[in-house]
């Protein structure tokens, strides 16, 4: 940038210098974009005009509010993209459309400031679902266990009746065999049978249930991991958003 | 040479002191809200270093802060305590961010400054009197910086905020707004 200024400046002779190629010279290169651009030594020089060095003030000044807004802008807009959202463009000395564009920036960094504490917020909130619904799992996990233990035991049960009722078979022959003497000892065989019979019933029902649960909580099992995968999912999603 | 009045100087919250320098601290610019608030003519102040305003009860850290982190490409906020020509002194909030080229090098630094608010002001001047003290010890200004850097960032550390997050808390965005 200064190799250029330093080629127009001073040169103390009248008139050396063409303040209007240099002028328009400063202008053409802000329209580029180089804001570093500006017109200098204005007041220690000689003026064709006295309303020159004004217009050269004033080129100055519009310069200097234009490159302010822009670095107030642009270093704003670069925290909030870095999820820093205090850094606000400065109002001070921005008038007219500098301080409404600078409003309009500030208002969509509070926005975005509030987003970002919503998006924290549902991160948290889903973290929480994700620990409560990881405990449910467990609890169906321990009720399918539960149900096979329920199973075994029937069949232990089942069993039991099973050999219960082949024993008062052997007992009603070993009464009969004995006469009248086992006549009495013949009734608690054929009541031990009976007994046996109703165990075997009650077994063979549990059995029937236990099959149902079994089938119950299979289901409930695959829909739970089913919902489970899908928290997982949005975690990653979010965890991404967040990194982003 | 370097005398004081005690007198305070202000200009407009609507006026932006501009100043841009070269890499090294040079002035290449000044613009008149500048030249008049110091009392400097721009051919005084061309090519001088930035430091033709520094005021004695400024704190060497800060500056040292300032510079390294504008080095680093990054921009900086500060309150800076300026002396004018005359030993007045003007207070600054100031905005210094490097300027890079199209291959991304820092080529330049540009320096906006506004009035400060007088609140932010009653925060910082017992810090920068802290900081003083601590300097008053050491008699080159290498020592100075050293000391009072750790006392500066040990501040921020107990209140738990970084530097930008710590001006920003202080200042009031919308001083100077137009209405």
């Amino acid at each position: 940038m200064s190799e250029h200024q330093h080629e127009a400046t001073p040169n103390h002779s009248f008139g050396a210098r063409n303040w209007i190629a240099e002028a328009s010279d400063v202008c053409q290169r802000a329209a580029q974009g180089d804001l570093e651009a500006r017109v200098l030594n204005i007041d220690d020089q000689k003026h064709a005009s006295p309303d020159m060095p004004e217009l050269l003030h004033a080129i100055n000044h519009l310069l200097d509010m234009t490159d302010a807004f822009v670095r107030e802008a642009t270093a704003s807009l670069e925290f909030a993209g870095g999820g820093k959202f205090f850094r606000r463009v400065l109002l001070a000395g921005m008038r007219g459309s500098f301080a409404r564009a600078a409003g309009s920036i500030n208002a969509a960094t509070a926005q975005m400031e509030q987003e970002k504490k919503a998006l924290d917020r549902a991160h948290a909130q889903r973290l929480e679902l994700e620990e409560d619904f990881n405990k449910l799992r467990e609890v169906v996990r321990a009720l399918a266990d539960a149900t096979g233990h329920i199973d075994l035991m029937s069949k232990t049960m089942a069993k039991l009746a099973s050999q219960t009722s082949l024993l008062s078979i052997n007992a009603s022959i070993e009464a009969a065999r004995v006469g009248d003497m086992g006549r009495g000892f013949g009734v608690v065989a054929s009541e031990v049978k009976k007994l046996a019979t109703q165990a075997a019933s009650a077994s063979s029902e549990i059995q029937g249930r236990v099959r149902e649960l079994t089938g119950a909580a299979k289901n409930t099992s695959q829909t739970i991991e089913q919902i489970w995968t899908v928290i997982r999912d949005q975690g990653s999603n979010q965890s991404e958003n967040k990194a982003a | 040479m370097s005398h004081l009045t005690g007198h305070e100087r202000t200009f407009e919250p609507s006026e932006i002191i501009v100043s841009k320098t070269d890499t090294k601290g040079r002035i290449t610019y000044a613009n008149q809200v500048f030249q008049r608030v110091a009392g400097y003519t721009e051919a005084e102040l061309l090519g001088k270093p930035h430091s033709i305003v520094r005021h004695p009860d400024m704190p060497r850290c800060v500056f040292k802060y300032l510079w390294d982190t504008i080095a680093a490409g990054r921009e900086v906020f500060a309150y800076v305590l300026n002396r004018a020509k005359c030993g007045d002194h003007y207070w600054v909030f100031a905005h210094v961010t490097p300027t890079f080229d199209h291959h991304n090098r820092i080529i330049s630094y540009h320096s906006s400054r506004r009035v400060p608010c007088r609140k932010a002001l009653s925060t910082i001047v017992p810090i920068y009197q802290s900081l003083m003290s601590v300097e008053k010890r050491h008699a080159n200004p290498q020592d100075q910086w050293k000391a009072s850097l750790p006392v500066l960032v040990d501040t921020l550390t107990k209140a738990g905020v970084s530097y930008d997050e710590f001006i920003f808390s202080i200042t009031d965005q919308n001083v100077g707004a137009a209405a």
